[in-house]
């Protein structure tokens, strides 16, 4: 999982996957197809298939807002140094 | 005094560790409060020298949104026997991500005064403006501010009292 990010780690949590499926399917799917493009084509179709096709729109949204958060450091609507202020 | 601190303790209780989720509008989690103390010096134009105490203070404030606030206060300075309640709104000007160590914000708010060190003052009940800025001076490993550095000043237009504050401010609970 070195090369997956902690971002997209919570990413795949929320589309109810985890890490190891995916790089298990890409695995999977090399050895398969050595010839690379092909593997590639496949993950395309799995991924399609598997992952976005299964977006609630809740889960679209907490998505968003955790990459937003994550990308931008503020959660949205919402300010956590609104104390000093107050 | 007593039901504002029942209120924090409560709230402190009621939630004590904030979801890393996005908070719903209405959410513990958006509240946060604590208690402050500071020095104050106080102006009035008819004042020959400005009067200056020492304030004790207890806050709660409510993020409805990422820029806006609204916050109730009451401060006590057992110096000159001038205590202040207080509830409003403030607007962050500057410093509302997590990340930030500086924060800006303007504000109103009503007053209600008491004490013998306001006996001279024209209204009990009045509003008055502020501006804040704030350094978060202490900071845990999730980014949540336990101990801000604010220094503001506020205006009562009505009473034409202006107070010049600079406090330590502990974040009990909350601001995550």
């Amino acid at each position: 999982m070195g090369g997956l990010t902690e971002l997209f780690m919570k990413i795949l949590q929320l589309l109810g996957l985890i890490a190891g499926d995916v790089e298990k399917k890409v695995k999977e799917l090399q050895l398969k197809y050595p010839e690379g493009d092909a593997a590639w084509e496949a993950f395309l179709t799995w991924w399609f298939a598997n992952v976005t096709s299964n977006l609630e729109h809740d889960v679209a949204v907490a998505l968003a807002l955790e990459a937003w958060t994550e990308i931008t450091s503020e959660r949205p609507g919402y300010n956590p140094k609104h104390g000093g202020i107050a | 005094m007593k039901y504002l601190l029942a209120l924090i303790m409560m709230a402190a209780l009621a939630a004590p560790s904030m979801a890393a989720d996005p908070p719903q509008r209405w959410d513990l989690s958006r509240l946060a409060g604590g208690v402050d103390a500071g020095g104050v010096i106080y102006e009035q134009p008819e004042d020959v020298s400005a009067v200056s105490g020492f304030l004790f203070g207890s806050w709660l404030s409510y993020s409805l949104s990422s820029k806006i606030s609204v916050p109730l206060t009451a401060q006590w300075d057992w110096v000159t026997e001038r205590y202040s309640y207080t509830a409003g709104a403030r607007f962050a000007l500057y410093g509302n991500r997590a990340s930030d160590r500086v924060h800006v914000g303007v504000g109103a708010d009503f007053v209600h005064y008491e004490g013998p060190g306001y006996a001279g003052l024209g209204l009990q009940d009045s509003w008055r403006g502020t501006i804040k800025a704030t350094w978060s001076m202490l900071v845990d490993e999730g980014g949540r501010t336990i101990i801000y550095l604010p220094m503001w000043v506020d205006y009562d237009p009505e009473n034409g009292l202006t107070r010049y504050v600079a406090a330590l401010r502990w974040q009990v609970f909350g601001g995550k």
